[in-house]
């Protein structure tokens, strides 16, 4: 036997003399999870795993997609029906997107039911929200791209309640469209947003925020003594990984089991007439959308107040968070504001979102 | 892109509802009259927008009402055929676009868009 270094030993010691590879190795993967690993904590490692799959199947639907109001529906629906296995990208990027909403809202409800944004890891939550408005922004934009009806009234109503933003809403709106009515410049807007803008901001936004989560540590569990935390501290690598990947393994799982089961179906393409169409929008904005029509919420007023002015003191409320809330006291049961708020939040999204559903079915 | 209109053939009831016995005068965005609705023109032309957040509203029978609406399926505005709100959240009535009418009966209609979401009517086509 020979003691000799292979080509690809050689290679990777190369590598690491001039970068440090295996410092970088044993930092990445010697992170301590105090308490030991958990299931609580795999949320943000999915998230990950979903963003880096929509980016591939996205960049795969760009080879075919065309972003011109003439040809977007066309080139969507060749996707669909001649691309091979184009349907099940174009399904699968559509259910991908819905993954990563509802794990946003695991992974916020997590940090916020363990109080790990208090101190020291105030920066890692506002870097959180920041998150949130562009995985939200995604949804946003990404559904005008197939210009069927489904898009092409979502994106009219969305718009609309964007102008309805003090000050900077009119100016938002008139660059959104591209114009003073939504067409080629609009589509054109947001394909740019979401293929360039949105991802490089993730991108970054995602690094800051893995990169402050290092540099403060887990927070691990809100049970137990510091001693008792220490002793059952694992690292990051194997059992947490471990936790992580059979999680990303059930949420790929999941995502394909829906592709194949109800793949997207395009409704006809975009007009200003919505014929037989009910416009609506995506079931994550659906809670939004139905508070709209509460009466409370009429007239020019109103409407600022349901559209821009509620949920934008609900995101301020979010943001003030670690500042207002600065007990050390992490036990969600002994907190029983922030519990009894994130169940009245969860609830009222829930039924919202549920009556908008049971609304459908009084419009014909 | 070609956009939403309904055209009414109106009753008598309709256009005084719609012009309250005074012609209707259309304006540039810095205020010179370009175009006048005659008040005893039989046929009224809505802007498919609809007034509260820009979605396309439709043409209903409420049979529990006895009437006929124009009803906004997105945050269920509701509205009499005149135009005027007659539920939900809209802000102002239905836009009433300028039109032109040839002896042959056929009705042109000059484009104008109004800003969504505003008491007040703001022109921005």
């Amino acid at each position: 036997m020979s003691s000799q270094p292979n080509v690809l030993e050689k290679v990777i010691a190369f590598v690491d003399e001039r970068v440090g590879l295996k410092t970088l190795q044993a930092k990445m993967l010697n992170e301590p999870v105090p308490g030991g690993s958990r299931w609580a904590y795999i949320f943000g490692s999915v998230l990950l795993f979903i963003f880096i799959m929509q980016a591939v199947t996205g960049i795969l639907l760009m080879f075919y997609y065309v972003p011109s109001a003439d040809h977007a529906y066309a080139s969507t629906q060749y996707i669909i029906h001649e691309v091979d296995y184009g349907w099940f990208l174009l399904s699968y990027h559509f259910w991908g997107s819905s993954a990563m909403v509802v794990m946003v809202f695991a992974h916020m409800s997590q940090v916020f039911l363990w109080g790990a944004y208090k101190s020291p890891r105030e920066m890692i939550w506002l870097v959180g929200l920041a998150l949130f408005g562009i995985v939200m922004g995604f949804g946003f934009t990404g559904y005008l791209l197939p210009w069927d009806q489904r898009a092409y009234w979502a994106t009219t109503v969305g718009v609309e309640i964007m102008d309805k933003t003090p000050i900077v809403g009119d100016f938002m709106a008139r660059f959104l469209k591209g114009g003073a009515t939504p067409g080629q410049m609009t589509l054109s807007r947001f394909f740019v947003i979401h293929v360039m803008i949105l991802p490089a901001t993730l991108m970054g936004l995602a690094g800051l925020h893995i990169f402050l989560f290092r540099k403060a540590g887990p927070a691990g569990p809100f049970r137990g003594t510091p001693e008792e935390l220490k002793a059952k501290t694992d690292y990051f690598f194997p059992r947490q990984i471990w936790k992580d990947m059979v999680a990303m393994g059930a949420v790929f799982a999941a995502i394909c089991s829906l592709a194949f089961i109800e793949p997207v179906v395009l409704l006809e393409e975009a007009t200003p007439d919505p014929g037989e169409y009910h416009p609506e929008p995506e079931w994550y904005f659906l809670f939004l959308f139905q508070l709209l029509r509460l009466k409370i919420f009429s007239g020019e007023f109103g409407q600022f107040l349901g559209a821009i002015a509620i949920p934008g003191a609900f995101m301020a409320l979010l943001a003030a968070l670690p500042f207002i809330d600065r007990g050390p006291e992490r036990n969600i049961f002994k907190r029983p504001v922030a519990l009894i708020g994130w169940i009245v939040v969860m609830a009222a999204i829930l039924i919202f979102t549920v009556s908008a559903i049971i609304n459908r079915e009084f419009l014909d | 892109m070609d956009k939403n209109v309904w055209i009414l053939k109106a009753s008598p009831a309709v256009l005084e509802e719609v012009y309250k016995g005074k012609d209707m005068e259309f304006r540039d965005q810095v205020g010179h009259l370009v175009w006048t609705n005659k008040k005893d023109v039989p046929y009224v032309v809505f802007s498919g927008k609809c007034p509260h957040l820009g979605c396309g509203y439709k043409w209903r029978k409420v049979p529990k009402l006895g009437k006929e609406i124009f009803l906004c399926p997105c945050h269920l505005s509701i509205y009499e055929p005149s135009g005027k709100v007659l539920d939900g959240p809209a802000p102002r009535p239905l836009d009433t676009l300028p039109i032109r009418v040839d002896a042959g009966g056929n009705v042109e209609i000059i484009d104008m868009e109004f800003k969504a979401g505003t008491k007040a009517q703001t022109r921005i086509v």
